[in-house]
């Protein structure tokens, strides 16, 4: 993957910039998201999750198995904040 | 020099971290999970002078306040992370039913230590905050305060401290200690044992249970503080717009009293700030212990959603797309711990603060002088030693 190839769309993060997190020291998908956003956006880090998993696998020699992604929390979908408001 | 054990890596211990690593003082920083796991990256991110309490907490927020601007330069300049500090105004909609002449008398204090506090009327709040509805509201308390985006400020801290030599070991939970006597000789951890010759508890609001581990109580509690956050939007709030309220104390002292468990009562309070992102952050529906570690209650969404509906309107069909559940500390007295556990002379407490984002700066540096030259200095008003010690051998 090229350092330009935009690995999260919704914020607009790079493979490049996701490199740079694990170098500083960054070990998890978790920490991943904090440092750069990636996985932050609207789609809850659906299609990205994998692409950073691939590139801390590559990075570190972890094995794909070591770099779980985060558990998800409620929301589980984006939900719009009047329909949320008016659950019972 | 003594080698120095930190455990917790959120805003505190990193700092610690830094400052000690940067004085030459060997480190080592442990985490149950990673950097910035617990509160320090689940809070509103604001840089808040408006909670301290009259004091020595007052004059060190005054102070670390003064200092901010500079450190906040330095850590960008070493780190090379731009941790988006920036001035806001804050805004608390004083409710019906709350007299505002005596909201503003509350923060007497503030005014005295040169924090400007002031009361504005609707009009001057549409002004400030046109996306807001006021309600009935007819009157907010206004101060100039600030945010920062608390998860590059705590890892900003982290890179600080690695580059200074410190290591950092993360998916580690500390599970107990080994004693010699009061003394402590190691730390026990799933990855094995670690030995320094003084344990820092930068542990948040689980420094009572570990603490216990230790053969000591310490008097602090917890309660469990959520938010939510939305999809980015475009700009809709200029700064923090949340509801004057005087619930908290009387909260935390319920929480208390219950001791055990808690976790039946709830606190409500309407909070909202956009992050540089646009997503809108928007707090705090709070509950009681014990529950550590279990996520958002779903009628605790659903009221962060009400709040969010009911004051910005404009904002009602916005995706909220993460929650969270963390816990926050709080003390009898609403002071923090800070300083050795009497009875265990090689372990160090710094914990229980309320709002970590504005002192920790200035604290850190202070508790590293401490630890270095055995002065407690201006942080002895906060000495576990100032309540009486609860040990659980009975002695
Ligand atoms: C919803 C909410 C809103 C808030 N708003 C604000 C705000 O706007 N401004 C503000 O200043 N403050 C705010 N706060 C409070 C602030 O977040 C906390 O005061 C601050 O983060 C405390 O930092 P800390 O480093 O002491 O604790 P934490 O960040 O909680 O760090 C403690 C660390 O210890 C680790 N740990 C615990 N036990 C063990 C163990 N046995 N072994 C190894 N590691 C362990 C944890 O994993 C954690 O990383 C808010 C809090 C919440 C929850």
């Amino acid at each position: 993957m090229d350092d330009e190839v935009i690995v999260c769309r919704c914020e607009e993060v790079t493979a490049g910039e996701v490199r740079a997190a694990i170098r500083a020291g960054t070990r998890t998908i978790a920490a991943i998201k904090k440092r750069t956003r990636a996985g932050m956006g609207l789609c809850g880090g659906r299609t990205c999750a994998r692409l950073m998993a691939r590139l801390l696998a590559e990075e570190t020699g972890l094995p794909a198995a070591a770099v779980a992604p985060p558990r998800a929390r409620p929301p589980v979908r984006p939900v719009p904040a009047a329909a949320l408001a008016e659950e019972d | 020099m003594p080698d120095v054990v930190i455990i917790g890596a959120g805003i505190v211990g990193c700092a610690l971290a830094a400052r000690l690593a940067e004085g030459g003082i060997n480190v080592t920083l442990i985490d149950q999970a990673e950097v910035v796991a617990g509160a320090s990256g689940a809070n509103l991110s604001l840089v808040l002078w408006g909670d301290a309490e009259p004091g020595v907490s007052l004059t060190l927020t005054r102070r670390a306040w003064d200092e901010l601007p500079a450190e906040i330069a330095d850590l960008e300049a070493r780190t090379g992370l731009g941790v988006e500090f920036r001035p806001i105004h804050t805004l608390a909609l004083v409710p019906d039913g709350l007299d505002p002449r005596a909201v503003l008398a509350g923060g007497a204090h503030l005014t005295e230590a040169g924090f400007e506090t002031e009361l504005i009327d609707a009009a001057a709040v549409r002004a400030l905050e046109p996306a807001v509805d006021l309600g009935g509201v007819r009157a907010a308390v206004y101060q100039e305060q600030a945010a920062i985006n608390p998860f590059l400020f705590t890892l900003a801290w982290a890179d600080r401290a690695r580059a200074a030599g410190a290591s950092i070991v993360t998916d580690t939970r500390v599970t107990g200690f080994r004693m010699d006597g009061e003394r402590i000789v190691g730390l026990e951890t799933a990855g094995g044992p670690v030995v320094g010759d003084l344990y820092v508890l930068a542990t948040g609001a689980w420094t009572r249970a570990l603490a216990m581990t230790a053969g000591v109580d310490l008097p602090e509690d917890h309660i469990i503080g959520q938010a939510c956050v939305t999809e980015a939007l475009p700009p809709l709030l200029h700064g923090l717009v949340g509801e004057a309220g005087d619930k908290r104390v009387s909260f935390e002292l319920e929480v208390a009293a219950r001791g055990g468990d808690a976790s039946g009562l709830r606190l409500v309070e309407f909070a909202a700030i956009q992050a540089m992102s646009g997503n809108l952050v928007v707090g705090q529906v709070s509950h009681g212990g014990p529950s550590v570690g279990e996520g958002v209650r779903p009628g605790s969404l659903r009221d962060l959603a009400a709040g969010l509906v009911r004051r910005l309107p404009v904002a009602r069909s916005a995706s909220i797309i993460r929650s969270w559940a963390k816990p926050v500390p709080f003390t009898p007295d609403h002071q923090p711990l800070i300083g050795p556990v009497p009875s265990r002379p090689n372990l160090f407490v710094a914990s229980g603060l309320k709002s970590a984002l504005i002192i920790t700066p200035l604290l850190s540096k202070l508790i590293a002088g401490a630890i270095a030259d055995g002065d407690l200095g201006p942080l002895r008003a906060f000495s576990p030693g100032r309540f009486e010690e609860r040990r659980l051998d009975g002695r």
